[in-house]
């Protein structure tokens, strides 16, 4: 609002600017000068149009958009150029129709440097004066932009850090390993050395902005093979990868979460046996851009309503999305049926990270 | 002889308990389950002197499962990380044993559950019934002819007591449930449940109008209004 009221201002006043300075310019012709009267009226006029068209053009088309793409010294060159052509227009004009008045045409041929000068300046004025207010517009979003992002930043923060500590896990994880320290000590050391692993990738994550999908994929299986000794009689796992891509940068703690999100309602969401399929591949839109496709499914029991956990932990994973990609649209999700357990569905989710095999840094400073 | 039942739905984790009792001669394991609705069976085919629970589990919470007993038996929670599970120590439970728990605070546990039994000491309330979960915001657990429901409360009309018990009025039909009007309004969101009478909450998704002594819900269905019940619903819907 304010912005607005600020541009209707501005156009006010240059109007004003310019019909005093055509006033003055009329007075200086007949009064200084001594010319025509008619004579005068037709260079006030002629000049009076030439300089209105321009400044309708400067702020209707060159304002919002043009004024960014040159910087201000073309800006200077361009309006000395508009300025000389404008002169040379009106001296032809002059000549054309005004040559009974030869005292007034020579005395335009030799003042066609000021003339040019005093359009150039006031071009130069009025452009600059456009400059500076879209600038301050500019400067206003962008100020606005950056308050958001930062605030949008420590929400992720928080989520990387509830993410990493997961007490549950950790603690069920060390209870499970008490209970093997009795019962087979080998399969305990090898626990440890699981959660071990897993807790020091977690740590490594933390420092990278990406990471190979060969090092995701790698966690990934660690946490499967950890959860696997918890609820081994129950949960099982399968995944398909497109080999070609292990190599490919994907953010950290993108996938991962997918993976807890999947685990947790899978086996709290039924009784039976659970088995949870992951795919990652590779899709080409219709416009050309590429995205690796990560998806994630597990059953669930039609008749457990969940806590509304699931939409939490699947936002936290939009809004970071959002923020390395700025869009919405990269994380699907879908309900289907099982073939033969008319009380089980099926909840899968798609995730797709835009991806640039030559170049896969995006942004190192996200 | 002590009697119990260990629930919890990590094998490993009841593998280790059932370890650690082996010092305890005196405590006899008559079952192990890996989920609510079999622990739920299990103790009414047992009754058991206590049990041992696990809050995180399978379909139902440990939590939910007490909620269906008409009379909870002496509970020691065993669990990794809860912070609603502390909050059940405090009220009810006799211990409250953090995984992974050491002999020691096992045996602490257990001189406690022994004095209990021992003395007799009928604590057990029905009385597990003022804990504020996730879930309990979310869904209702009850029990209709020996078979588990869960009911997500966003489809609940409204709710209405009958004694020791509560209706929990649906769409097609209602179900009876172990509880008090105060537990339901302080469990279930205040923005969505109002209490219109003594006797209702009515979920307010469902209003259709408002009458001077009557609250009119989808499907013409006809709640009593009472005077500050009439305002409170007033305030709400401004």
């Amino acid at each position: 609002m304010s912005s607005s009221k600020h541009k209707i201002n501005i156009s006010v006043y240059t109007n004003i600017f310019l019909l005093v300075y055509l006033i003055l310019h009329f007075v200086v012709l007949y009064v200084a000068y001594d010319f025509n009267v008619w004579t005068c009226l037709f260079d006030t006029i002629a000049t009076g149009l030439v300089l209105f068209l321009l400044l309708y053009v400067l702020r209707s088309y060159v304002s919002s958009y043009f004024i960014h793409v040159f910087e201000i010294s073309k800006w200077i060159l361009i309006h000395l150029i508009v300025a000389v052509a404008v002169v040379w227009v009106l001296q032809s004009a002059f000549e054309s129709y005004l040559a009974k008045d030869v005292e007034f045409v020579n005395w335009a041929h030799q003042m066609m440097y000021l003339r040019a000068l005093i359009i150039w300046l006031l071009l130069s004025y009025f452009s600059s004066l456009q400059y500076l207010t879209t600038d301050q517009d500019k400067e206003k979003e962008e100020a606005l932009r950056t308050q958001h992002n930062e605030q949008m930043m420590k929400e992720a923060e928080l989520f990387k850090l509830r993410q990493q500590i997961n007490p549950h896990f950790l603690f069920n994880t060390l209870n499970s390993i008490n209970a093997l320290v009795g019962q087979s000590p080998e399969r305990a050391r090898n626990m440890i050395q699981q959660l071990s692993a897993y807790f020091r990738n977690t740590l490594k994550k933390e420092e990278q902005h990406w990471i190979s999908l060969e090092e995701e994929l790698q966690d990934i299986r660690l946490y499967f093979e950890i959860e696997k000794v918890r609820f081994g009689h129950r949960l099982s796992f399968q995944e398909h990868i497109d080999t070609d891509l292990l190599e490919a940068k994907v953010p950290p703690f993108l996938l991962q979460p997918l993976v807890e999100n999947a685990i947790k309602y899978g086996l709290y969401g039924t009784i039976g046996q659970i088995k949870i399929e992951y795919n990652l591949s590779q899709n080409t839109s219709d416009r050309g851009n590429r995205y690796l496709i990560f998806s994630i499914s597990n059953p669930f029991d039609q008749g457990t309503p969940q806590v509304s956990g699931t939409g939490f932990g699947l936002k936290s994973i939009q809004r970071r999305l959002y923020l390395l990609f700025g869009r919405n649209d990269l994380l699907m999700t879908q309900v289907s049926d099982i073939p033969d357990e008319p009380e089980m569905k099926l909840f899968t989710a798609f995730i797709s990270i835009p991806y640039n095999p030559t170049t896969p840094k995006i942004s190192e400073h996200d | 002889m002590i009697r119990a039942i260990i629930i919890d739905d990590e094998p490993l984790a009841c593998a280790l308990l059932q370890e650690m009792l082996a010092a305890y001669p005196q405590i006899k394991i008559e079952a192990v389950c890996h989920d609510g609705i079999d622990g739920l069976k299990q103790i009414q085919a047992i009754q058991p002197d206590f049990i041992f629970l696990d809050i995180q589990m399978p379909k139902i919470t440990g939590i939910e499962m007490l909620e269906l007993l008409p009379q909870a038996p002496k509970v020691i929670f065993t669990t990794a990380y809860d912070e609603y599970a502390i909050k059940a120590f405090e009220m009810n439970a006799v211990d409250y044993l953090l995984k992974p728990y050491s002999a020691q605070r096992l045996q602490v546990a257990i001189e406690k559950i022994q004095k209990e039994v021992q003395q007799q000491t009928n604590t057990a309330s029905p009385a597990f019934s003022n804990l504020h979960t996730a879930e309990s915001a979310a869904r209702i657990v009850v029990k209709e002819n020996q078979v588990i429901k869960i009911i997500p409360t966003a489809d609940v009309l409204y709710i209405e007591a009958a004694s020791d018990y509560v209706k929990i009025f649906t769409k097609d039909k209602y179900y009876l449930k172990h509880g008090t009007m105060q537990h339901f309004e302080t469990v279930l969101a205040p923005k969505q449940f109002i209490r219109v009478h003594r006797s209702y909450l009515v979920n307010s998704n469902f209003i259709s109008r408002l009458e001077s002594s009557c609250v009119i819900l989808q499907g013409e269905k006809v709640v009593p209004v009472s005077k500050s019940g009439y305002s409170n619903l007033k305030s709400f819907l401004q």
